[in-house]
């Protein structure tokens, strides 16, 4: 898997230890052990609250799984991580995605994407460029439009 | 009326540019059907029976003289020579060429406009009581919050993706007249005990194949928490909405299956962690900065008493102009002006359609008569919202000179049809052809005025479009081993007392449901009381007599 940054627009190889990773898509948990240390947190776009909240702790990424390039969940799954859970870690998308979620992604609160394939990733970071202007508040630190117009600083953004 | 300013401007060219080179690889091949149809939608172009088509969206129906000459102007130059407006406030080119599509929205840029959101499972355009600001039984005019709601939801960054179409209805008026309970949110805006503006939220409304009157989540809340509410809201049916079949995805199916009580309980949890990250002072600002664009034109007074003397000689003088002033003309909230209907249903004609000399004519009206101000309605018709009264005579002619003057706002030949078969690719059955036939049979009769309020709507198939749920004879378009056939609904309302209308039996070709039509309007003179209307009359006696004098054998 490539790991393509919202922010940067860099594309570097993911490299995640299958041993550090929890993986509750499908309802399988297999908790490691405390001393085995952080993990990453893979979760499905339909994810509970219950299923997940003790372990974003030790989550040192949390990893949503989009089931199709439409699933518009895993943007409310990331922006209620960071909203409700104050998750503070990094957030990344994998599945069948498009690049023309991006933008949306990172203003949800995503980091990164991930990529099976790569050559798509010049068209991510077009996407990324060409989107300047946004009217909400988001959890990214760019300001709305609203805060421009009215001269504002930013508040309330979680990365 | 709301100005774009440089931040909207940008927005706009924004999109178009990432449209245009959609257009150029799609074209090139470089960009596959699946991909393209994802951006297409996201810009409001449609792949319909014959051609693409165009959906732009006029948000809350307000627009002004200098845009209708760039539709006018675009339909010459792009399309056929005609535009359509349809039952949300948009108007739909139906022959543009995809390679073309990229110049048309520059044109629209031109002037502020837009088909951003036109499609899609995003939220869609902003629709509003068509008589907002100038209607006499208004408290609140809603549309400063319906511009805040264009904006907000404008590539939200979370709700992009929905389940499906979302649609958001306001109004501030007694009467509803903008159907807010057919929506997947109504907004009713009005003033509490101590005159502060408020908020009722309605939600899980909609028609469809599932038809549903909308439930209130939440009466009373401050006009400074609205979009919070509306967040937490969108936030809770995105994430736990129904992805697994389109049919079930509105947010009306959620509302459905697990309650109005689960959805309050579920998006109550939001609001305050929502609100946290809200800058309520700065949206406060930034509400104060629309609303100084909706203070309305400056309109000199006018003197009633001399406007309705004009009226009344001019009535005496012509039967015709008389009738116009019954049935399109309302009281302006001002005294001393009316607001005009500007009916598009020329009896026989297609409901909706304007050619573009047409569209010119009604910028030049309303530059002169209207403070060069227009509105379009949910029931395919335009509005002058702001005509001194003693001009009406001279309007009247202008409209008899551009084929306009037709005098049937809410009568019988008033219908509302989708686009149908004719130019659908989701339609069962023709609805622009039997809309003709129907309009053109009732207006023979010669009866239209004494049989008076009558909606008709007609859908070409399950979407629903042209709300032949919520019309007092709904038709709708079904397909039955490969022959058109129609369906029969009868007592739906979209007002306060909104209801869904309920099939009668078996469906008609489409010389029965002419004669079927026909047959309902019989029945509904013979049984009505004094001021009875078609709803009414059907909550009262059912409709077993309607299906009696229907299905009677021949």
């Amino acid at each position: 898997m490539h790991r393509l940054d919202l922010k940067t627009g860099a594309l570097v190889e993911d490299r995640r230890p299958a041993d550090h990773l929890v993986d509750l898509v499908d309802g399988r948990a297999p908790l490691p052990a405390p001393e085995a240390g952080d993990f990453t947190l893979r979760l499905g776009a339909d994810a509970l609250d219950e299923d997940f909240a003790g372990l974003l702790d030790r989550a040192a990424r949390v990893e949503i799984l989009a089931r199709d390039f439409k699933d518009g969940r895993v943007a409310s799954l990331a922006r209620h991580l960071r909203r409700h859970f104050r998750y503070g870690n990094e957030i990344v998308v994998s599945g069948p995605l498009v690049p023309q979620m991006a933008d949306f992604l990172r203003r949800s609160g995503v980091d990164a994407v991930l990529l099976a394939d790569p050559r798509p990733a010049g068209h991510w970071r077009m996407v990324i460029e060409r989107a300047q202007v946004w009217f909400q508040f988001a959890e990214d630190a760019r300001p709305s439009v609203p805060e421009l117009r009215h001269g504002r600083s930013r508040r309330g953004a979680t990365t | 009326m709301y100005r774009p300013d440089d931040y909207d401007h940008r927005l706009i060219r924004e999109r178009i540019a990432e449209f245009r080179e959609a257009v150029r690889q799609r074209l090139d091949g470089t960009l596959s059907d699946e991909a393209f149809k994802l951006i297409r939608q996201m810009h409001g172009v449609y792949l319909q029976l014959h051609a693409y088509m165009l959906r732009v969206a006029i948000p809350y129906g307000t627009f002004d003289a200098r845009q209708m000459r760039a539709l006018a102007d675009i339909a010459r130059r792009f399309d056929r020579g005609y535009g359509h407006f349809t039952t949300r406030q948009n108007i739909q080119y139906n022959w543009p060429r995809l390679d073309e599509i990229p110049d048309v929205l520059e044109a629209l840029a031109e002037v502020g406009m837009h088909s951003i959101q036109t499609s899609g499972n995003c939220i869609r355009n902003v629709t509003a009581d068509p008589f907002a600001g100038v209607a006499a039984d208004e408290a609140v005019d809603p549309r400063p919050w319906a511009e805040l709601i264009r904006q907000w939801s404008s590539r939200h960054p979370e709700f992009s993706f929905l389940p499906r179409k979302f649609k958001i209805a306001v109004t501030g008026a007694a009467q509803d007249r903008a159907a807010i309970r057919f929506h997947d949110i109504g907004l009713r805006f009005r003033r509490d005990d101590a005159d502060r503006v408020v908020v009722d939220i309605l939600v899980g409304g909609g028609q469809g194949r599932t038809p549903m009157v909308a439930r209130t989540l939440r009466e009373g809340v401050p006009e400074a928490e609205l979009l919070v509410w509306l967040e937490a809201i969108l936030h809770v049916y995105n994430r736990w909405g129904r992805r697994d079949h389109p049919f079930k995805a509105r947010i009306k199916i959620l509302v459905h299956e697990r309650g109005i009580d689960w959805l309050r309980r579920e998006v109550e949890a939001r609001v305050g962690e929502i609100a946290a990250g809200f800058d309520a002072a700065l949206i406060a600002e930034e509400l104060a900065r629309i609303q100084a664009h909706f203070a309305g034109p400056d309109l000199p007074p006018r003197d009633e008493e001399e406007g309705g003397f004009a009226l009344a000689r001019a009535a005496a003088r012509s039967p015709d102009f008389a009738r116009f002033l019954r049935h399109n003309v309302v009281r302006h909230r001002l005294p001393g002006h009316r607001v005009v209907t500007v009916s598009l249903k020329p009896p026989g004609g297609i409901p909706g359609d304007i050619s573009a000399d047409q569209m010119d004519g009604i910028a030049r009206l309303a530059e002169r008569w209207s403070a060069g101000e227009i509105r379009a309605t949910c029931q395919q018709n335009l509005v002058l919202p702001h005509v001194p009264a003693a001009a009406l005579p001279a309007l009247w002619q202008a409209l008899k000179a551009l084929g306009l003057h037709h005098a049937n706002v809410g009568l019988a030949s008033d219908i509302v049809a989708c686009p149908g078969l004719d130019y659908c690719v989701l339609a069962n059955a023709r609805s622009i052809p039997l809309a003709q036939r129907i309009s053109e049979r009732l207006v023979a009769r010669g009866d239209e005025e004494a049989v008076g309020r009558l909606a008709i709507r007609i859908s070409g198939c399950i979407n629903a479009c042209a709300h032949h749920h919520a019309a007092d004879i709904g038709v709708l378009g079904v397909d039955r081993k490969g022959e058109e056939r129609y369906q029969l609904l009868l007592g739906g309302r979209a007002d306060e007392a909104a209801a869904t209308a309920r099939i009668t039996g078996p469906g008609f070709d489409e010389d029965g449901i002419v004669r079927a039509v026909e047959t309902v309007v019989d029945v509904w003179l013979a049984e009505r009381r004094e001021g009875e209307d078609f709803a009414d009359t059907c909550a009262r006696i059912g409709l077993a007599p309607f299906k009696e004098a229907l299905y009677a054998p021949a």
